[in-house]
Parts: structure tokens; C-alpha cells; sequence
């Protein structure tokens, strides 16, 4: 019995004991990262505010995943130092991430209220099952993003912003304060993308911090508190007019950018996003 | 009329060999059908399928030890299913072959090393066909009280580590992310597919396990979009793929092992065309 016990009050690590809200949300200092031998991220140092929304932009292949996983703790660094709230990502269980749709079998026989409540399992702990607080939470995390009516629905049945905000309750559900989304506005239409930005409003004054990976520029320059121009290298981190300056673009995108000079505002015509997911 | 149907119900029974017969494939179709909702969700099937033919040499080396008895050729097939398993993860992960190149490559140099070892011993042909198509009406009761504890024990992991399955399976990123143990989750995993081919050995036999893991699963994937009704539904239709089976077996004399397969396929096949003229339907009346 006691054994059971020290296992729920600890139940996959020991997150709890590592969580300092007193130190930044996110501290990344000359963080590089290698993929199958590849150096994927190089000598990227920045922190976060608490509640504050930034966009990750740059071309396929950037590396934008990769800094997600990183700072998820799901995939180690080969230098520097990254903390969540003054330790290690690795320890936590309150960073949230949601894949890309593409990545995602619809057509595993879960419903939507299923998904959400996967995102209980970090707090609940092994040889636990969800009990009553667990639901609530659950449905409270549906209402929060408007599915709580297709809460019974098998996932697949879903449209693509539905899938979105059903990943986006799972990790409200988790009770996430880190969300990290990789191209949740890709193949949405624009009700939906809007639907998506009015969620991360109210996430916003939950004081969740939201990282979100984009191709759209214009949608980073237009929704975000800061942007973070990436390839490989962090080209650029600040408010979006200071960011997205021609020279900087061009780095980031080289020979794939098109600028287009449209009286005295830049227009940048990104590389179209392609399915094939980046690594 | 009643009376007739009840008595070829009933007559197969009176014999003992049929009664554990019936245990056993109850049994075995719980548990392989349980295990193998995971194995067609985590796109498994061929591993199972491997890791079925890999542990023959394993069962060889335990009768060549034990001069037939039970107990060794249980040791020796876990031993190889836990060796194989270690292997196929190893190649893959040392060449960077493909995962499914590493189980091929795994599973035939087994199955022939077990082959070989088999064929050494005199009257081998009677043996290998036992343990290659299964000899369900063989079953002693002891056997019949360790595939009880070992299908309890599989079921209990089952129902133990539910949601770090369903997580582990559905969104490995996401156990990543909430530090579910996922190594340990995988290796248990593996485990108790080892341990669910073992138990079904008897029955069916390595060269037709696969199928009784995979197809009831499969139907029932296709009648339901909830994991838990999926188990239960891919249960019922192998437990009762394996009544039928028996049945057949009994009264058209054909091999039992095959019988059973061949009536999860049917149950599968049927419940595809209801499928097709169901979506038909719903077509139409649009």
C-alpha cells in the first residue's frame, strides 16, 4: 500500500519539487541542438515573459520543431542551457504540445473527450484512474474552447479547427502554463484560424505563455507579442517592425523569399509551407 | 428438431479433452484478442507475426532439454521472444536499417534455427506440426491453470497501465511531455505480447498466431471508434471464433487451429460487407 502511495505522490518523476514560479517561464542560453548528426540549432539565447505570445517563423527545415522539442525537454541539447522555471524542461509537466495535424491517426478509436483527458495523466500518476475533479476539469476544458458538445465525438469526425481546439483543451486539461503549438494554423480556413487566436486571448489571461510555430508572416506580425525570426541560427527576436526588416528576411529565408517593396512597407512572400513535416 | 442441434451441442462435451479444449480457446481468444487491439492500433502485426515464428527455437532447445514436458518449452519460448524482441530493437537501432527489415531479418533466422534443432530429434515431423499449427485438445490442466494466471496477469497489465497505453500509442509525444516512463511502457508492452504468444501456442500454433491476435481486433475496429468496446467486441468474437472453431473442428475433422483462424477471417469478412452496405446505404439516403 505505502508503495502505491509513494507512487501517486511522485508519480513519473519528480516534477513538483523543480517547479519555482519566481524564475522566468523560459531561460535559453547558446542552446544548440543536433538531428541524425545534423546541427539543427545554433548559439539560440532568449527568455520569456509569463502570459506573452511569440511566433516562431522561418522556412522549412529551420529548425523550428527541433526548438520546440528542446524546450519541451523531449529532446536533449548538445550545448548550452535551457530552463523552465529555474530547471531543467525535463523535470516538468507543464509544458503542453500540440502536434501538427498531420502527424496525428484520426482514426484511432478515441472520442474527443478521450484526448483531453489523456492530458490528466501526468497529474493523476501511474495506477490511477481519472476520478470526478478529473471530469470536471475535462469538461471545463471543453466549454473553454467551445467543443463541449462534441465532447462524445470520435475524433476523426472533427473539422481541422475543431482538431486544433480539442488539443488545445488537452493541454488546458494538463493544466499547461508552457503551450508550444507547431503550425496549428496550416490548412484552416480563416474562421477557424480566428476562432484559434480568440482561444489563445483567453489563454492569455489564464497567463499561459503560448509559443506558436507559423509560415504566415503576416499572421505573426499581426497576433503576436514578439516573433522570433529562425534558421538555425536566431536571426531576429523582438517586436515584429524591428524583426521583419528586409535584410533580416532574406537571411533567414535566403534565395526562397520574395520581397515585394509595396510603397514604404515591405511585403514578404514567404516559401509556401509544404506537408512534409520538418525535422 | 431442438433437441437434435442441443444434442451436437452438447455430445462434443462429454469428453474431457474437449471440455479444456473449450477453456482454452476461451482463453486464449480473450486475452490474444485484448493484446491484439494495441498491436493493430500500433501497426504491430507483423511483428506479432515474427516474434510468433521466433520462438521456436526456444520451444526446441525446451523439449530437447525437458524430453517433452511443458514446463521448458514455456522457459525456452519466452526466453526467445525476449532475445528476439532485444534484437530486432537492437539492429534497427545500430544500422539504422528499418525497423520492419530488422524484424524480417530476426524472425526467418530463428524460425530456421528452431527448424533445425527440431529436425534432429527422430520423429520430428509429428512434434513440429504441433508446434506449428497447435494441438488445442492436448491441453492438460496444468497447462490450462498457467495460461489462466499468465492471460490474468497480461489482462491485469492491460487494465493497469490503460491510459499510459492509450497515450503511449496514440501520442508518444505527449508522454514524452508528461514524463510517462515510455521505455519501460514499451518493454512491458512487448513483454506481454511474448507472453499472450506463449500462452496461445498451444492452441493455435506459432505459424497461425498472428492471426488470431490481429483479424477479431481488426473486425472490431471496424465496428466501433471507442478503445474500450474495441477490446471488449475483439474478445467476443474470439472467444467465440474459437467455439465455432472447435465445433467445426470437431464435427468436419479438420484441424482445429486452422478452424479457429478461419472463423475469425469469416467473422471479419462478414462484418466488412455489413460495413460496405451499411456505408451504401447511408450513400443512398443522402
Amino acid at each position: 500500500m505505502s508503495v502505491i502511495k509513494s507512487l501517486n505522490k511522485n508519480p513519473y518523476g519528480k516534477w513538483h519539487e523543480i517547479h519555482d514560479p519566481q524564475k522566468p517561464i523560459l531561460l535559453a542560453e547558446h542552446v544548440s541542438a543536433r538531428y541524425d548528426g545534423r546541427v539543427v540549432l545554433e548559439d539560440i539565447s532568449f527568455h520569456l515573459h509569463t502570459g506573452e505570445r511569440v511566433a516562431v517563423v522561418g522556412p522549412n527545415g529551420a529548425g523550428k520543431s527541433t526548438l520546440f522539442k528542446v524546450i519541451a525537454g523531449v529532446m536533449p541539447l548538445t550545448s548550452g542551457k535551457l530552463d523552465i522555471y529555474g530547471a531543467d524542461p525535463s523535470g516538468h509537466i507543464c509544458i503542453g504540445y500540440v502536434p501538427q495535424r498531420s502527424q496525428v491517426d484520426w482514426n484511432f478509436p478515441v472520442t474527443v473527450a478521450d484526448v483531453v483527458m489523456m492530458g490528466r495523466a501526468g497529474k493523476l500518476g501511474i495506477l490511477r484512474w481519472p476520478g470526478r475533479p478529473d471530469w470536471k476539469k475535462v469538461r471545463q476544458s471543453l466549454i473553454d474552447v467551445g467543443l463541449e458538445d462534441l465532447a462524445g465525438r470520435q475524433i476523426s469526425e472533427l473539422s481541422g479547427g475543431q482538431q486544433q481546439r480539442m488539443f488545445i483543451a488537452r493541454t488546458l486539461a494538463q493544466e499547461a502554463e508552457l503551450l508550444l503549438m507547431d503550425e496549428p494554423l496550416t490548412g484552416l480556413d480563416l474562421n477557424s484560424q480566428q476562432a484559434i487566436f480568440d482561444i489563445l486571448e483567453t489563454l492569455r489571461q489564464h497567463r499561459v505563455t503560448v509559443m506558436v510555430a507559423t509560415h504566415d508572416l503576416d499572421q505573426a506580425a499581426e497576433h503576436f507579442d514578439r516573433v522570433m525570426l529562425l534558421n538555425r541560427r536566431m536571426l531576429g527576436f523582438g517586436q515584429p517592425a524591428e524583426v521583419f526588416t528586409s535584410d533580416r528576411l532574406v537571411a533567414a529565408y535566403g534565395g526562397h523569399l520574395r520581397l515585394l517593396h509595396v510603397e514604404s512597407d515591405v511585403l514578404a512572400l514567404a516559401d509556401s509551407c509544404c506537408d512534409e513535416g520538418e525535422e | 428438431m431442438m433437441a437434435g442441434v442441443l444434442d451436437s451441442i452438447l455430445a462434443p462435451l462429454q469428453y474431457a479433452f474437449m471440455q479444456r479444449g473449450m477453456l482454452a480457446v476461451l482463453l486464449v481468444g480473450i486475452v490474444c484478442a485484448t493484446v491484439g487491439a494495441y498491436m493493430v492500433l500500433r501497426g504491430m502485426a507483423f511483428f506479432g507475426d515474427a516474434l510468433a515464428h521466433a520462438i521456436l527455437p526456444g520451444i526446441a532447445i525446451g523439449y530437447l532439454i525437458g524430453g517433452g514436458a511443458r514446463e521448458p518449452l514455456f522457459w525456452g519460448a519466452m526466453l526467445a521472444a525476449l532475445i528476439s524482441s532485444l534484437g530486432i530493437g537492437a539492429i534497427a537501432k545500430g544500422t539504422k536499417l528499418r525497423e520492419d527489415t530488422a524484424i524480417g531479418i530476426v524472425f526467418a533466422g530463428m524460425f530456421a534455427l528452431g527448424i533445425g534443432l527440431i529436425s534432429t530429434v527422430r520423429s520430428y515431423s509429428v512434434d513440429l506440426a504441433h508446434f506449428l499449427f497447435g494441438d488445442v485438445l492436448g491441453v492438460s490442466n496444468s497447462d490450462l491453470l498457467r495460461m489462466a494466471i499468465l492471460g490474468g496477469l497480461v489482462i491485469g497489465g492491460i487494465f493497469l497501465f490503460y491510459k499510459e497505453f492509450l497515450i503511449l500509442s496514440f501520442d508518444p509525444l505527449l508522454a514524452a511531455t508528461l514524463r510517462l516512463p515510455a521505455r519501460w511502457l514499451e518493454y512491458l508492452l512487448l513483454l506481454m505480447i511474448a507472453v499472450t504468444i506463449v500462452i496461445a501456442l498451444q492452441t493455435v500454433g506459432v505459424a497461425l498466431m498472428v492471426a488470431v491476435l490481429v483479424t477479431p481486433a481488426a473486425a472490431a475496429y471496424l465496428l466501433t471508434r471507442r478503445l474500450p468496446l474495441m477490446m471488449a467486441l475483439a474478445a467476443t468474437i474470439a472467444a467465440v471464433s474459437g467455439i465455432i472453431g472447435l465445433y467445426i473442428s470437431y464435427y468436419a475433422n479438420v484441424a482445429s487451429g486452422a478452424a479457429i483462424v478461419l472463423t475469425c477471417t469469416a467473422f471479419f469478412v462478414l462484418v466488412w460487407i455489413g460495413r460496405e452496405i451499411q456505408k451504401r446505404r447511408q450513400v443512398r439516403s443522402l
